[in-house]
């Protein structure tokens, strides 16, 4: 380039801008008419993003080159109640570790913030806004926030969930995909996002990079939201950067929707158009969009379809579909709900789909026969619930899922079933076979900490069979007489007095006046505090029902074999959850099946593979509700054991 | 000799076309700087926000003993430590990519997608690039630039040290800013 020739730019640049957008075009093509190069290179200019390094302060950029650079952390030195392990990997400027937790005892990744992040504290401040909302995030499929911790000279650290595995970027490159794989995997990453989109939060940079598949099969999103939180709300993470990302900048835009490229203000179907790019490069391990420079990759994104004969042969054409709706230019004509992505997805996967019929050959022979058994149940339950609800519309249920905020109560390896909540809702106690056979576990909501009941006391060896609950009596009040040493976390197991019936106490070792009743309760006894239950039914679940909240349970044939069905729907009133039972018979069940549209079949398939209430209990002094879920793996094929959350939800008055 | 007195004999050997003196003179620069940024870090005013102006302008009025300068007005001074303070940053960013890249560990994408930035030595090294190929073409632009966001002068501080009308100076400014802009993401396009 010479000066006159950037003069000539500038000359034009600076006339462009004093005219309105809409003027700008015919202005350009008039002064421009003979050369398109000048043109490109003015309109270039005029799209800059607006924000960059220069508008940065210098103070920031000063404190992090002068500083002398974080020390390197050592192993066996501590970040808070963290003890570094050993380092993962370092980035431009900062290094992940892998450490443990000290109180909990497991295994997290810390995340040492760079310098000049830390030292602008209008931007740490939003960062921790960001960080606390995203950590209020639990899903199975999301790589967890635990924390942002500070330790000594002023260094921060986020502390993540440790995922193992590889990511799905390392997979593609790895070798082909089976097109079985890459459903399993979108569906999990599909379930991740609409969890997050139900919080009203958006990934934003969502990439193979991002995702990871741990060895036993879990998808864990990484870095959800994370971009918001770092750069705020209108700028996208890599727009805003874009001069100063080294390596990962075209990484980035080649997922990135066309809205985001254009700078416009995205919502979720920024994450759907991203979801689009990773299956479509899952299943042809090419990208969805590709350029060998930044703005041949997002020109190609805006302009270009992906090569849709790469898809391969065995994908089912529902899926196909799929990907063409995902990535529909205009988010208007876009897929809506990344709800929809996953039962389609569902559908492909169990072969239910009609234009592939069942045992399409890309699925499995034993998912298939899941599949169909599944199908078979889900419709008959859609169904069921359907004509049950059209009896009984009134009174309107709230959402009693709504505002509820879900803490992971338990991670156990292993099983874990059978959990229960006291009755002030402060304490769950569960099976685990974490450490052996079957044993109950005592947990205080909140604490994190976990006291194994029955290892190595006097207490009998616990058979699956069998419930758990508390006693009514909560924490009772009166002397008691140690037994044998304290246990972990100063609780100590002692043996029940005769006069109370239960099997057994426990004790804090710094109130020995206050202690915790616990009880093994038979077979198919009540949960007292529990859901109402009959005969054994003891699953239940929530349901969304043409927008109203109900629930239901299944019972595989146990005890009486006609009733073989049972809904139970639930609505929130003033300081109480209400739950009515009833059943149907299988006959009914299956004469329903008929007629049973599929837009409820979708709905409550993705009901049943969320949340269950395992117990609920109301406390007496706030007008609050706790209930212990159960988190059942997605769908009926495995996809590793359930685990137990916890939600509390603050009642709101309703005649106000 | 105190550091002081050294500085303001050095400055103005620099001045009068001696190289060899800014030798000298960086390391001292450099120093105090560092001084500068760990008591913003860490010290009392740990959370307030450390700006441009008031870290150079603390520098040299501790540095520079202004009694015995001879600068024709707080301008030309100012316009004088922005030029100083580049190089000092872009020396540091040298020296510490330096160190990086010897270290040899593996690089995640994830710092520099979601912190929003990438390492600092690097994006200083590309605009000091970026700034000299600008100054071929135009270098009254560049000068607006190395004014502005190395000295943090405003808009009429740097109309006043380059003898032109503040219009021109956010013309400049406003060009320079979308021309440096689209260098350094060309930039990063051929690094990856």
């Amino acid at each position: 380039m010479t000066p006159e020739r950037l003069r000539e730019i500038e000359m034009l640049f600076h006339e462009a801008r004093e005219r309105t957008p809409a003027e700008r075009d015919a202005f350009l093509a008039r002064a421009c008419a003979h050369d398109s190069t000048l043109r490109r290179e003015v309109e270039s200019l005029l799209a800059e993003p607006p924000v960059g390094m220069i508008d940065a302060p210098l103070g920031a950029l000063v404190a992090e080159l002068v500083a002398p650079p974080v020390p390197r952390l050592a192993p066996g030195s501590s970040v808070g109640p963290y003890r570094i392990e050993r380092l993962l990997a370092v980035g431009g400027m900062g290094e992940v570790y892998r450490a443990r937790d000290t109180i909990l005892g497991r295994g997290v990744a810390i995340k040492i913030l760079p310098r000049h992040f830390t030292a602008d504290p209008e931007r740490l401040a939003r960062f921790e806004r960001e960080a606390r909302m995203l950590a209020a995030l639990n899903h199975p499929n999301i790589g967890a926030i635990y924390g942002l911790e500070a330790a000594a000279g002023g260094v921060r650290a986020l502390v993540l969930e440790l995922v193992e595995g590889e990511t799905v970027a390392d997979r593609i490159q790895r070798g082909p995909m089976p097109v079985t794989d890459a459903l399993t995997i979108a569906c999990q990453i599909a379930d991740a996002l609409d969890a997050a989109h139900e919080k009203g939060i958006i990934h934003r940079d969502l990439k193979p990079a991002n995702i990871k598949v741990t060895p036993g099969g879990v998808v864990k999103v990484l870095d959800l939201g994370l971009a918001k939180a770092a750069t705020g709300e209108l700028q996208s993470p890599m727009v805003t950067e874009g001069g100063t990302q080294e390596g990962s900048i075209l990484g980035t835009a080649a997922y990135m929707s066309p809205e985001q490229a254009r700078g416009q203000a995205v919502d979720k179907r920024t994450d759907i158009w991203a979801f689009g790019c990773v299956l479509y490069e899952m299943l042809t391990r090419h990208l969805a969009f590709q350029g060998e420079t930044v703005s041949d990759t997002i020109v190609a994104s805006l302009e270009r379809e992906p090569d849709w004969a790469a898809l391969p042969a065995t994908t089912p054409p529902m899926v196909a579909r799929l990907l063409q709706r995902c990535l529909e230019k205009d988010p208007k004509r876009r897929l809506r709900d990344i709800a929809d992505a996953r039962a389609e997805l569902d559908d492909a996967l169990s072969g239910k789909a009609p234009a592939m019929g069942l045992g399409h050959p890309a699925v499995g022979a034993a998912q298939s026969r899941w599949g169909r058994w599944s199908a078979i149940v889900l419709i008959a339950l859609a169904s069921a619930l359907a004509g049950w609800a059209v009896r009984r519309l009134n009174p309107a249920p709230d959402n009693p899922l709504s505002n509820a905020t879900f803490t992971r109560l338990t991670n156990f390896e292993g099983d874990e079933a059978q959990a229960a909540l006291s009755p002030d809702g402060k304490f769950a106690a569960f099976l685990s076979d974490r450490d052996g056979p079957l044993d109950v576990w005592l947990t205080q909501v909140g604490s994190g900490g976990f006291l194994n009941l029955t290892r190595k006391s006097h207490m009998p060896t616990v058979r699956p069979t069998r419930n758990i609950g508390f006693s009514g009596l909560s924490w009772l009040t009166g002397r008691l007489k140690w037994c044998g040493p304290p246990m972990a976390r100063g609780w100590c197991i002692t043996p029940t007095p005769r006069e109370t019936r239960c099997s057994s106490r426990i004790v804090p070792a710094s109130a020995p006046n206050r202690f915790l009743s616990i009880r093994l309760w038979e077979d198919t006894t009540i949960i007292r505090h529990g859901l109402p239950m009959v005969d054994g039914f003891t699953l239940h679940a929530a349901f969304k029902t043409r927008g109203k909240w109900t629930c239901g349970g299944l019972q595989p044939t146990a005890g009486n074999r006609n009733v073989s069905l049972i809904t139970t729907r639930m609505w929130v009133s003033r300081h109480r959850l209400t739950i009515v039972t009833s059943f149907t018979s299988r006959r009914i069940m299956r004469a329903r099946a008929h007629g049973c549209g599929r837009s409820i079949q979708t709905a409550e398939r993705r009901a049943v593979s969320r949340t269950e209430p395992s117990s609920t209990c109301r406390l007496p002094a706030a007008p609050t509700i706790v209930v212990l879920w159960r988190r059942w793996p997605i769908q009926l094929r495995a996809c590793g054991p359930c685990r137990f959350w916890i939600t509390l939800r603050r009642m709101e008055t309703r005649n106000r | 000799m105190g550091p002081t007195h050294e500085v303001t004999v050095l400055l103005r050997a620099w001045r009068q076309g001696d190289e060899t003196a800014l030798d000298a003179l960086m390391p001292l620069v450099h120093d105090e700087l560092r001084r500068i940024a760990r008591r913003c870090l860490y010290g009392e005013h740990a959370n307030s926000s450390v700006q441009a102006t008031e870290l150079v302008n603390e520098a040299y009025l501790r540095l520079v003993d202004v009694q015995h300068v001879d600068w024709q007005n707080r301008t030309h001074f100012l316009a004088m430590s922005a030029r100083l303070m580049r190089r000092v940053l872009v020396d540091l960013a040298r020296s510490r990519g330096a160190d990086k890249r010897g270290g040899g560990a593996v690089r995640v994408t994830f710092d520099e997608a979601a912190l929003g930035g990438v390492a600092p030595d690097a994006d200083v090294i590309r605009l000091d690039d970026a700034l000299q190929a600008l100054a071929a073409l135009d270098d009254r632009k560049s000068r607006v630039v190395e004014l502005r966001f190395f000295g943090g002068l405003t808009v009429d501080e740097t109309a006043v040290a380059l003898q032109v009308s503040s219009k021109t100076v956010l013309r400049d400014w406003e060009f320079a800013r979308a021309w440096l802009q689209q260098e350094l993401t060309r930039e990063a396009g051929r690094d990856a």
